[in-house]
């Protein structure tokens, strides 16, 4: 069962009643009744005079503002009809609207709504299509404006009875006919299968039953407080809430009874005979006519308000040959109370599917204007929250990699600091090869004058006079260029003495050549000869050309900063 | 749909349109954008940190070493052609000369050269100064060989660039020497600066005359 909250309106030719319902239960309930002989004035009038009556309803209804409202209503001017196709969905629902639109014009609203349980497109389907004058809902929509009321639906009261006894045949087995009974409609239904296949409305309820109680009071009148113990919401009572709560008292009177000194049984049945006739052979002729296949029929139940009257099933199965019995839980109806057992309102509230309805075209553009109000917020919301997630997605991402890098950050500075050296270590051999460069380019090799030098001095003791020693950078090497004579010595000629100079002179490592240049005897005055005592000696000059050393600078300058090995500078 | 609603809602639309692109361009775009580009910096970074994690582990050794290396060998090459004035470049031929057991009779400074270099990366200056000296003096021979020696192979950067030798008696020799003295007069403040600080500074980019 749907949990259903709030209000409620009923609107019908008697009664005003304002029903508001918490947790699909009838929370508080209030009702006046209405002249129904004003009837006609009160729609002639815009509904105007039943303005202060709906607020002082509402007004016994604490702390509710801001009143959304379903209403329920009865209709002078409703248009309703049942088609049945061979196919269900919006097939069945765009031909029932295009059919009843055929008769009523393109002007009055619309609605259309599945009877019984709503089939897919491959099964047949009872449709019910209905509609309103525009003026009346307009009517009505001003009117419940007026008052302060935000109306959610509008549901003619005929159409509430439909739908709910289309619902309540759907439940009873194909040997069953359900005739509801409600005040001003009455419906014959069967179903075989869960599929509906015959709903017939009629407009005749059992308000013209209790007219006849009427018409006889009319002309015996009958005491108030005395004639209405049931009703207890009633503020006034007038001749027509007297007259229905004696139906449901007396019903119908196949037995002499007596009532405030009428006889029931001759004084109202005979009123009542037409309308009984009428109901009996809409019956029998629906059965007859409309339910021709299938099994047989066997039981008519008798469901909706009416079927609590009192020997309503002798009257309506007098004449058929069926077993007539009131609906299972009749007994419990309460027609006379406002939001009873059994009665339109309740099964409204209680309703599991929302109930079909109408709304004038205002109402529906304030409608589609609020949904598209709605849609925009809803989009902009959704915007922003999608635009708000990709911010937090973002920002939790931008915190989660900070959080990382910073978790690196000493790997980091360890990574860059080990690059600045080596990027630093080449960047110093780079300038130590530089300056080594430059320091090689400004100093030739260095030549090792001192180890032939060294020699000379030894060697000249031996016959050897060196006169002059010079040492100079040559194009190629260095070179010393010696000036000196030999001496002979004892046998030995001062020739040879020069030849062992030179011969051990060339056998010095550092020494590269030696070029000897002229010689020339040459009498040595005061200097005597070991042997022969004469002063002669072998003047000679001689090149000797010298190896040099390499600068330490120049490795330095020649090899790769990246590989250089500078553990020997 | 009645042509005002629908025109309503138009508006509405295309302001509220506008309204949330205008802040998804403005501000979850930039943010968004800033996430991705976050996270490649963290990709490549990390990257860089397991290439040089790599390179730490093969290099550091060759790295250090070459550091500990070039420092030797720099302060070597600072000491060698450590800076003198005219006097101390006297002074210092004459010590060696004396201490040789020579006797000087004439230091003759002659010309001075003065080369460049442009060096390191933000191209600064490297100088040598190249002296050259007239020394004569008199002494022994072995005498006069050891001031070569000394001279070639001392703590500077010193070379004979021609000499003469003549006896003047058995025991002493006369000797006139052109000698060169190779100084470095100027270099980058981060030659000395970064090996010793071992960190990296590249903004000291200036440079500093030497100082003896």
């Amino acid at each position: 069962m749907q949990a259903t909250n709030g209000f409620y309106i009923t609107l019908s030719p008697n009664r005003l009643s304002v029903i508001y319902a918490k947790r699909g239960r009838v929370h508080q309930s209030e009702s006046i009744n209405l002249e129904s002989t004003h009837w006609n004035e009160y729609w002639a009038g815009g509904l105007m005079r039943l303005d202060l009556v709906l607020r002082q309803l509402l007004s016994r209804f604490s702390a509710k503002r801001n009143i959304s409202a379903t209403l329920l209503y009865h209709s002078p001017t409703l248009t309703k009809q049942i088609y049945t196709f061979d196919q269900g969905g919006a097939y069945a629902r765009d031909a029932a609207r295009s059919k009843i639109r055929e008769g009523i014009g393109l002007t009055d609203p619309v609605s259309v709504c599945a009877l019984g349980a709503d089939t897919n497109a491959n099964q047949p389907c009872t449709m019910l299509a209905f509609s309103d004058r525009e003026e009346t809902l307009r009517s009505l929509y001003a009117w419940l404006n007026r008052c302060g009321v935000r109306i959610s639906n509008m549901i003619p009261s005929a159409i509430a009875s439909i739908v709910t006894a289309a619902s309540e045949a759907i439940d009873l087995d194909a040997s069953s006919v359900l005739f509801y009974f409600d005040s001003d409609i009455s419906i014959i239904a069967h179903s075989e299968g869960g599929i509906l296949n015959l709903i017939r409305p009629a407009d005749i309820g059992y308000r013209k039953l209790a007219e006849s109680y009427e018409q006889v009071f009319a002309n015996n009148p009958v005491p108030e407080a005395t004639t209405a113990p049931d009703d207890e919401s009633t503020h006034s009572q007038d001749a027509h809430s007297i007259a229905t709560s004696c139906l449901f008292r007396f019903g119908i009177p196949f037995d002499p009874k007596e009532y405030q000194g009428v006889e029931l049984r001759s004084r109202v049945l005979p009123c009542m005979a037409p309308v009984l006739q009428r109901i009996g052979i809409d019956i029998k002729q629906t059965i007859r006519f409309g339910i021709s296949k299938g099994p047989e029929l066997k039981n008519l139940v008798v469901s909706g308000p009416g079927s609590v009257i009192p020997c309503i099933s002798k009257a309506v199965g007098e004449h058929l040959e069926l077993h007539v019995h009131p609906v299972t839980g009749a007994e419990f109806f309460e027609p006379l109370v406002n939001g009873g057992n059994g009665s339109a309102e309740l099964n409204l509230i209680q309703s599991s599917s929302p109930m079909p309805g109408l709304l004038p075209g205002i109402a529906e553009e304030d409608r589609l204007r609020k949904h598209l109000s709605r849609a925009l917020v809803a989009g902009t919301a959704v915007a922003m929250l999608a635009m708000g997630g990709q911010y937090t997605v973002a920002t939790l991402q931008q915190q989660q990699v900070e959080e990382r890098m910073q978790l690196d950050a000493h790997r980091l500075r360890l990574v860059n600091s080990f690059e600045n050296d080596r990027s630093q270590t080449q960047l110093i051999a780079n300038m130590l090869g530089d300056i080594a460069g430059l320091v090689t380019s400004n100093s030739k090799a260095a030549p090792m004058w001192e180890v032939p030098l060294a020699e000379i001095g030894e060697l000249a003791a031996e016959g050897v006079r060196i006169q002059e020693v010079r040492g100079e950078q040559g194009d190629a090497l260095p070179f010393l260029l010696i000036n000196g004579y030999a001496l002979s010595q004892g046998e030995v000629t001062a020739g040879r003495v020069l030849d062992r100079f030179v011969e051990k002179l060339s056998q010095i490592d550092s020494v590269n050549s030696i070029k000897l240049g002229a010689t020339s005897r040459i009498e040595l005055l005061g200097v005597a000869s070991e042997n022969s005592g004469e002063g002669w000696g072998l003047q000679f000059t001689m090149r000797v050309l010298i190896e040099t050393a390499p600068s330490p600078y120049e490795s330095f300058a020649n090899v790769d900063s990246a590989d250089i090995d500078w553990s020997t500078p | 749909m009645n042509a005002d609603i629908q025109r309503t809602f138009v508006g509405k639309l295309l302001v509220l349109g506008l309204i949330t692109g205008s802040m998804s361009f403005f501000l979850v775009r930039p943010k968004s954008l800033a996430a991705s580009e976050l996270e490649s910096q963290f990709q490549i970074q990390s990257e860089s940190i397991a290439l040089g994690e790599r390179n730490i582990e093969q290099h550091a050794d060759l790295v250090s070493r070459a550091i500990i290396d070039m420092r030797a060998a720099r302060d070597a090459m600072l000491d060698d052609l450590a800076l003198n004035d005219a006097e101390q470049s006297h002074q210092l031929l004459q010590r060696t000369a004396i201490e040789n057991g020579l006797t000087v009779t004439r230091v003759e400074p002659l010309q001075s050269i003065l080369d460049d270099v442009q060096t390191g990366p933000a191209d600064e200056k490297a100088a040598v100064e190249k002296k050259q000296f007239r020394l004569e003096c008199n002494g022994t021979y072995s005498g006069v060989l050891d001031f070569i020696h000394e001279m070639q192979h001392g703590p500077r950067l010193a070379q004979i660039e021609s000499f003469r030798l003549m006896p003047t008696s058995e025991q002493s020799v006369r000797a006139i020497m052109y000698i060169n003295l190779l100084e470095l007069v100027e270099y980058p403040q981060q030659l000395r600066s970064d090996l010793d600080t071992g960190t990296t500074d590249s903004d000291q980019s200036d440079t500093q005359e030497a100082k003896p």
